[in-house]
C-alpha cells in the first residue's frame, strides 16, 4: 500500500455508528491514517546542534559566550570523534543523514574526510562504514576567510544491505541489520581536516509499503 | 491475545478495504495490531540530542550547577521511563557526576536520577530514569547538572541524548490517555473470526488516530550552557545564549505533513525587560516574561529545503531566523548579553510538531 505523507481529513465519527453501513472507504480511511503515522510521523529521528567555543574574532583570550557569527575554521589534522545517538523503531532500515560541515584550505595538504560508523552502545560495528571525501563528496573553502558550513547528505538510493562491516563504501544511507532495529544506536562519526556544525539523522521515508 | 502488537507491525491491505469486498479478519486483526503498536512506539524516538566540543560543556564545581535544560514532550502518560545517554569524560582521575531532574508540566517533581562517570576518555553511558508518579502533562522540563569530587579536574559532556521507552507488549487493559486525550488498546481476541465489527471498534480507531496524530514530535532541543566552569584556561566557553551565528549554523532539518497544523515553540529568557524580540522560521515572536515562553505557529510549508529531493520527503530547515533590530533577543557580538550577563537572552529553545 501507498504510505500518505501528509494528514489526510479523517471520516466523521457518525459514520462509524451503530446502524451505519460498514463501508470499505471507511476502514480504509483508518488503516492509511495510521500507516502514515507509523511508517511516515513516528519514524526514527535525531538533530543534533553541535556547540563551539566563542573566541573572539577582535581578541584572542576574550570569549563571547554565544554563537557569534560563523564559525571556527575546519582545520583538525587529527581525527575528531563524535559519538551521536539515534533512538531507532522496529522500522528503521536506513538512516538518511543531512550535515553541515566547515573545512578550510591553507595548506596543500588539507584533505578532508567524514566518516560515518553504525555501531550499537557497546561500540560494535553494525554494518560498512560510509565515507565522503574531498573532493568527490566534500568541498573546501579556498580563501582562509571565516568559514561558512557546507551541506551535505547521504542521498536515498537504496541499497542493497552492505555485507561484512570491514572497508568502507562510498556515500549511502546507513544500515541497520534487523537485530538491532528499534535499539537506541551509537552513529559515531570521524572528521578529519574539516570539523562538523550540525547533523540531523533520519529514517528515510519509503513511499510504499507490502501488507 | 490481549491488547497485544508485533515489531515491525502487520499493515492492513488497503485492497481489502474497499466498497464491495469482503472485510477480511485478517485486515482487522491488522489494523487492531497496528493501533497498539502506534501507542507503544509513537514519539519514542530520540527526544533530546545535543552535543558539545570537547572542553566546552564543561564543571570544575564540587557542587551540583546547572549546565543545560530542556522542555521535551511526553508520549503519553502511559511513558513514563526515559533512558538518558552522554558521551562523558574526567580529564584527570577522579569522579564526575551528571544529574538529570524532571519537572513535568503540572510542577510536579518526577524525580532525578544520576550518572557517575570515572573515565578519562570519552566514553558512553546510560541511566534509566522512572517518573516518581503518574502525570497528565503534555511534557517535561528537564535539568542537567553537573559536580566534580574535587576542583582539580573536568566533568566535561560531549553527548546528551534521550528517548523515552517504548511500551511493552500486551498493552496494559483499558482506555488510557495522552494527557486529556483518550487512547483505547485493541484487545485483538475481539477483532477475530466470528466477532462482530462493532461500532466500539469504529469509534476506537477514529478517537485513537486523533488523538496519535497529536502526539508531539521534539524537532529541536537546544540548550546553552548556563554555568559552565573548568580547572583550566580557555575552556568552558561554549554558547550560553542563542547567537545571530546561529541563524547560519542551525541548519538541521525535519519532515512537516500537510495538514500537521501549528508548530509549538518555546524558549527560555532570561533577564528580560521590556518587550524584546526574536525570529524563528521566519516568524517573529514577542517576549515579556523570563522562563520557558509558548508559542503557536503555522509553518510555511512552501519553503522546503533543498535536500528535500533527495530524499523523496518534504524537508524544513528548523532554526532562528535573522533579526537585527536593537530590541533582539539574539546575541551578537556588539550586544554580548551572555558575556556581560545582563541582557535579555534566550537559553534553551525546544520545537514540537505533530
Amino acid at each position: 500500500m501507498l504510505v500518505p505523507t501528509s494528514f489526510q481529513p479523517i471520516t466523521s465519527e457518525e459514520s462509524v455508528y451503530m446502524g451505519v453501513t460498514v463501508m470499505g472507504g471507511v476502514v480504509s480511511q483508518f488503516a492509511q491514517a495510521m500507516v502514515q503515522m507509523s511508517h511516515c510521523k513516528f519514524l526514527g529521528f535525531a538533530n543534533y546542534t553541535i556547540s563551539k567555543p566563542t573566541q573572539s574574532p577582535t581578541f584572542s583570550n576574550v570569549y563571547l559566550l554565544t554563537n557569534w557569527s560563523g564559525l571556527p575554521k575546519g582545520l583538525n589534522k587529527t581525527s575528531k570523534y563524535y559519538s551521536f545517538l539515534f533512538g531507532s523503531t522496529p522500522l528503521s532500515e536506513w538512516i538518511g543523514v543531512i550535515f553541515q560541515y566547515v573545512a578550510t584550505k591553507e595548506s596543500s595538504t588539507n584533505s578532508p574526510v567524514i566518516t560515518f560508523r553504525t555501531k550499537d552502545l557497546s561500540g560494535t560495528l553494525l554494518s560498512k562504514s560510509v565515507r565522503f571525501t574531498y573532493s568527490s563528496h566534500l568541498n573546501m573553502t579556498i580563501d582562509g576567510d571565516i568559514d561558512r558550513p557546507y551541506t551535505a547528505t547521504t542521498g536515498a538510493n537504496f541499497y542493497d544491505p552492505p555485507s561484512g562491516t570491514s572497508g568502507f563504501d562510498t556515500p549511502r544511507p546507513l544500515y541497520i541489520p534487523p537485530s538491532n532495529r528499534g535499539d537506541m544506536l551509537l552513529l559515531e562519526v570521524e572528521v578529519e581536516d574539516c570539523d562538523l556544525v550540525s547533523v540531523s539523522f533520519f529514517d528515510l521515508y519509503q513511499p510504499e509499503v507490502t501488507p | 491475545m490481549g491488547n497485544t502488537y508485533t515489531t515491525p507491525p502487520t499493515v492492513p491491505d488497503t485492497g481489502d478495504l474497499i466498497a464491495g469486498k469482503i472485510i477480511k479478519t485478517e485486515s482487522i486483526e491488522r489494523m487492531g495490531n497496528l493501533s497498539n503498536y502506534l501507542h507503544a512506539y509513537g514519539g519514542t524516538s530520540t527526544c533530546i540530542s545535543q552535543a558539545f566540543d570537547q572542553n566546552t560543556c564543561v564543571t570544575a564545581s564540587t557542587s551540583f550547577v546547572d549546565l543545560c535544560r530542556w522542555r521535551i514532550p511526553i508520549p503519553s502518560n502511559d511513558h513514563t521511563t526515559i533512558d538518558f545517554h552522554v558521551n562523558a569524560q574526567v580529564t584527570t582521575t577522579g569522579t564526575g557526576t551528571i544529574k538529570f531532574t524532571l519537572t513535568d508540566g503540572n510542577s510536579v517533581a518526577q524525580g532525578d536520577s544520576s550518572i557517575s562517570i570515572t573515565s578519562t576518555s570519552m566514553g558512553l553511558a546510560t541511566v534509566s530514569h522512572s517518573f516518581s508518579s503518574a502525570t497528565t502533562s503534555d511534557y517535561v522540563d528537564i535539568v542537567m547538572s553537573g559536580k566534580v569530587a574535587a576542583i582539580t579536574y573536568d566533568l566535561d559532556i560531549q553527548i546528551v541524548a534521550a528517548r523515552f521507552l517504548p511500551l511493552s507488549s500486551p498493552l496494559s487493559a483499558g482506555a488510557t490517555a495522552q494527557g486529556t486525550n483518550k487512547i483505547t488498546p485493541f484487545g485483538l481476541g475481539r477483532l477475530a473470526n466470528n466477532y462482530p465489527l462493532s461500532s466500539r471498534a469504529g469509534v476506537q480507531w477514529r478517537t485513537n488516530i486523533q488523538t496519535m496524530r497529536s502526539r508531539k514530535r521534539p524537532l529541536l532541543s537546544w540548550s546553552g550552557v548556563e554555568n559552565p566552569s573548568s580547572a583550566f584556561t580557555g575552556r568552558g566557553k561554549g554558547p550560553r545564549s542563542l547567537g545571530e551565528g546561529d541563524v547560519e549554523t542551525m541548519q538541521i532539518q525535519s519532515s512537516l505533513f500537510l495538514g500537521g497544523g501549528a508548530l509549538t515553540l518555546y524558549v527560555y529568557i532570561v533577564d528580560i525587560s521590556g518587550t524584546k524580540k526574536f525570529a524563528f522560521m521566519g516568524r517573529t515572536f514577542s517576549v515579556t516574561s523570563d522562563g520557558w515562553n509558548e508559542f503557536s505557529f503555522f509553518p510555511d510549508l512552501s519553503n522546503v529545503s533543498p535536500q528535500s529531493s533527495s530524499f523523496g520527503i518534504s524537508l524544513y530547515k528548523i532554526q532562528p531566523s535573522s533579526y537585527n533590530q536593537s530590541d533582539t533577543l539574539l546575541d551578537n557580538l556588539d550586544r554580548r548579553a551572555a558575556f556581560f550577563g545582563n541582557l535579555p537572552r534566550i537559553t534553551a529553545l525546544s520545537l514540537w510538531s505533530n
